[in-house]
């Protein structure tokens, strides 16, 4: 089959399409009302899970470690009053 | 009122949030990107929910955008490729679109009641370019819908011109020999 054949056939098939007007009016229309919102105030909410996660975190590790040095001079005390 | 010829200038206001900026680059880029989507997905409502999803997202990341000295649409048709690509392996269960839904669409320089002439030759050659590669589907979505020079074609894929016209040459033959192939099993 020759190549000049082939983009023949190519080019009857692949042929500019037109969106539907409503379709590229709505998403213009959308683009502009969420513009301001998405840009000026670029909020990530994944940085505020990762603080509170952060927090949490010190959290549980400071009660662990006031238990231990709570645990450690209670066993200290009795060793002395023994 | 914004200079719409250039380019560079109208993307760099748009990276400092003016609305009218991004707007004329949707305009300007709405239909190429539809047509893509189109040719690559084969039906006009995912054609529509992706286009719309591109530009949702360069919206949302345009701040990451940085000039390399490529046309913003080559941006915008990486965003595109990557979404028909998460469609494509979304879609447990693809199924090809016939093209009998392509006279619901209307031809660019085709008078509205004209409609597509339907053959079984058009069918099978749709199938066979959605065998190709993706970077081969939208070689040939660039040159015979866009009607893009290898030049143009390069910049957008980021290749040399040399590259678009060695590459345009075994995606005839591919095409070719898939075709060939048709014929002889007669699928």
């Amino acid at each position: 089959m020759e190549e000049n054949l082939i983009e023949s056939r190519l080019s009857n098939l692949l042929k500019p399409v037109v969106p539907r007007p409503e379709f590229v009016q709505t998403v213009g229309n959308r683009i502009h009302a969420v513009r301001s919102t998405v840009v000026q105030a670029p909020t990530t909410p994944w940085k505020l899970l990762v603080l509170l996660a952060s927090l949490l975190s010190l959290g549980i590790l400071l009660s662990l470690v006031g238990r231990g040095l709570f645990d450690l001079l209670i066993s200290q005390k009795r060793q002395a009053g023994s | 009122m914004l200079e719409t010829n250039n380019e560079a200038e109208i993307v760099e206001r748009a990276l400092q949030g003016d609305k009218e900026a991004f707007g004329i680059l949707y305009e300007r880029y709405v239909e190429r990107i539809y047509n893509y989507i189109y040719y690559r997905t084969g039906n006009v409502h995912d054609a529509e929910d992706l286009t719309a999803r591109v530009f949702y997202r360069a919206l949302n990341h345009i701040h990451h955008y940085t000039d390399r000295g490529v046309p913003f649409s080559a941006w915008l048709y990486r965003i595109a490729h990557n979404l028909v690509a998460n469609w494509h392996r979304d879609r447990s269960k693809h199924q090809e679109i016939p093209l009998s839904e392509v006279p619901s669409l209307t031809y660019k320089g085709a008078a509205p009641e004209t409609s597509i002439v339907q053959t079984q030759e058009q069918e099978a050659l749709l199938r066979v370019i959605r065998r190709l590669p993706p970077e081969r589907q939208h070689l040939l979505i660039l040159k015979f819908v866009e009607h893009l020079s290898n030049a143009e074609i390069g910049a957008i894929m980021g290749k040399s011109e040399g590259a678009i016209k060695s590459l345009y040459h075994r995606t005839l033959l591919m095409l070719r020999n898939y075709l060939e192939s048709v014929d002889s099993t007669g699928e």
